[in-house]
C-alpha cells in the first residue's frame, strides 16, 4: 500500500512552482446535489447537479522567482495549466486541468511570517493522470520514461507542461507516443513547442485522434549550459 | 464487555462506476455520520401545553468517509474520482462481516472526492455521500 508523504507533492500553476512557500493544497472533485423529493417519497432523494471542481492553496510569502506569490500578474488573466504530482516518478498519479487566478490574499501580523493563499477558480474539472517527467535543474536534452496505458485510446486527453526556470536557450518539449512496448518503441511526435520563458501550457488531442498505449514526455535544449525546471503530466480523456 | 465493538473491525464496500462492490477498508480511518435520521414535523396546537412533533420523511443523510491516500491500483484514487456525480451503494459493517453481522447499506450520490496535501503530514483523502432514498441499518451479514 504506497501511502504517499506529502513532501513527494509538487504542485505547479502556470510556470511556477511554489514547493518551497507550500503549507497546504487541496483538490476537489466537487458535485451538487439537487433535491427531487416529492411528496409520495418516504424519504429524502438526491440528483447530482453540475460540476464544482475546486483547488484551495495556501502557504508562506516568498518573492523568490518561481513562487506563486510572483504570479499576481496572472490574476484574472485567463486560465493557466494547473498540475498536482503525487509523487515525483514517472506513473506516479497526478491531477490535472487549467485555473483561474481569482485573488491571492496576504496577511501580515506582527512577530509572524507574512501569509497567503491562493484561490482558483477551475475552468473545468480535474482529470486524473499520471506524472510523465519532473526534473529541476535539467541541462541539455532528455527523455522521460514512457507509461503504460494498456491501450490506444481515440477518447482524447491532455499533456500539461510546465516550464519554471529557463536561464537562456530554448527548451523544445515534445510529447511523444508510440504503439510498440517502453523505449524501444517508435515513438511519434503529438505536440511539441519552443519555450524560451517562464510558462505552463497545456496540449489536448480531442477524441477520434488515437493516442497509443505509450506515452511519454521528450525535450531538447539548444544551449548546452542553459538549465530549466521542467515538470509534465498526462491524463487520457 | 463483549457488546461493544473496535472499529478496527469495520468494514467498508463501496460500488465502482460499473457497479462492482470495492472492499476500501484498507484505505479508510474515518466513516462519519451513517445511520438513519428524520425529520419532525411540529404539530403543536394551542390546545397542548407542550410542543408536539410527528415523524416526517427519512433525511437524506451525509456521510463521510476519509482517510491516508494511496495510489494503489485497487485503492480509494483508483475508484472514487470517477464516482463523482454517480449514484452508488455503500455497505459498511461496523463489527466485520461475519455471519449475522450488522450491515448498514444505502444508495448514495458523491458529492465530492478531496485529496489534501498539508505539511509535515501524509496524503490523505475524504469523500462525501448523500443518501437516496432510505438507508437500511437494520441489515446482517
Amino acid at each position: 500500500m504506497p501511502f504517499r508523504s506529502v513532501s513527494v507533492v509538487r504542485f505547479h500553476f502556470g510556470g511556477y512552482d511554489p514547493g518551497i512557500q507550500t503549507t497546504d493544497v487541496a483538490i476537489t472533485l466537487g458535485m451538487d446535489s439537487l433535491d427531487p423529493t416529492a411528496i409520495v417519497d418516504v424519504a429524502e432523494r438526491v440528483l447530482a447537479g453540475v460540476r464544482n471542481d475546486l483547488c484551495t492553496w495556501t502557504g508562506l510569502f516568498s518573492d523568490t522567482a518561481k513562487a506563486l506569490s510572483s504570479a499576481a500578474a496572472l490574476v484574472g488573466t485567463g486560465t493557466h495549466a494547473i498540475s498536482v504530482h503525487i509523487g515525483t516518478t514517472t506513473g506516479d498519479i497526478a491531477y490535472l486541468g487549467t485555473a483561474f487566478l481569482l485573488r491571492q490574499p496576504r496577511s501580515m501580523n506582527i512577530r509572524e511570517l507574512v501569509r497567503e493563499e491562493a484561490v482558483f477558480g477551475m475552468g473545468g474539472v480535474w482529470t486524473r493522470g499520471v506524472v510523465l517527467y519532473s526534473q529541476t535543474q535539467a541541462t541539455g536534452s532528455a527523455t522521460g520514461g514512457a507509461v503504460d496505458g494498456t491501450a490506444s485510446s481515440t477518447a482524447g486527453g491532455t499533456y500539461n507542461v510546465h516550464v519554471m526556470q529557463v536561464n537562456t536557450g530554448t527548451l523544445n518539449v515534445i510529447w511523444e507516443h508510440s504503439a510498440t512496448a517502453g523505449g524501444t518503441g517508435v515513438y511519434t511526435v503529438l505536440a511539441s513547442a519552443n519555450i524560451t520563458t517562464v510558462t505552463g501550457t497545456v496540449f489536448a488531442v480531442g477524441s477520434g485522434t488515437s493516442i497509443f498505449q505509450f506515452v511519454r514526455h521528450r525535450h531538447t535544449n539548444t544551449v548546452a549550459t542553459g538549465t530549466f525546471d521542467i515538470a509534465a503530466g498526462f491524463s487520457r480523456a | 464487555m463483549p457488546f461493544f465493538k473496535v472499529a478496527s473491525n469495520t468494514v467498508v464496500l463501496v460500488d465502482d462506476a460499473s457497479g462492482t462492490a470495492r472492499a476500501l477498508t484498507a484505505f479508510i480511518d474515518t466513516v462519519g455520520g451513517i445511520g438513519k435520521q428524520t425529520a419532525q414535523l411540529d404539530v403543536t396546537s394551542f390546545a397542548d401545553s407542550a410542543e408536539r412533533i410527528i415523524a416526517g420523511i427519512e433525511e437524506s443523510a451525509e456521510v463521510t468517509l476519509s482517510g491516508p491516500w494511496s495510489d494503489s491500483g485497487t485503492g480509494v484514487d483508483a475508484y472514487l474520482p470517477a464516482l463523482v456525480g454517480t449514484i452508488q451503494t455503500i455497505a459498511v459493517s461496523p463489527a466485520g462481516t461475519g455471519a449475522g453481522a450488522r450491515k448498514i447499506t444505502g444508495e448514495f450520490l458523491c458529492l465530492s472526492y478531496k485529496v489534501n496535501m498539508a505539511v509535515k503530514g501524509q496524503v490523505t483523502w475524504e469523500s462525501r455521500h448523500k443518501l437516496d432514498g432510505t438507508l437500511n441499518g437494520t441489515g446482517t451479514n
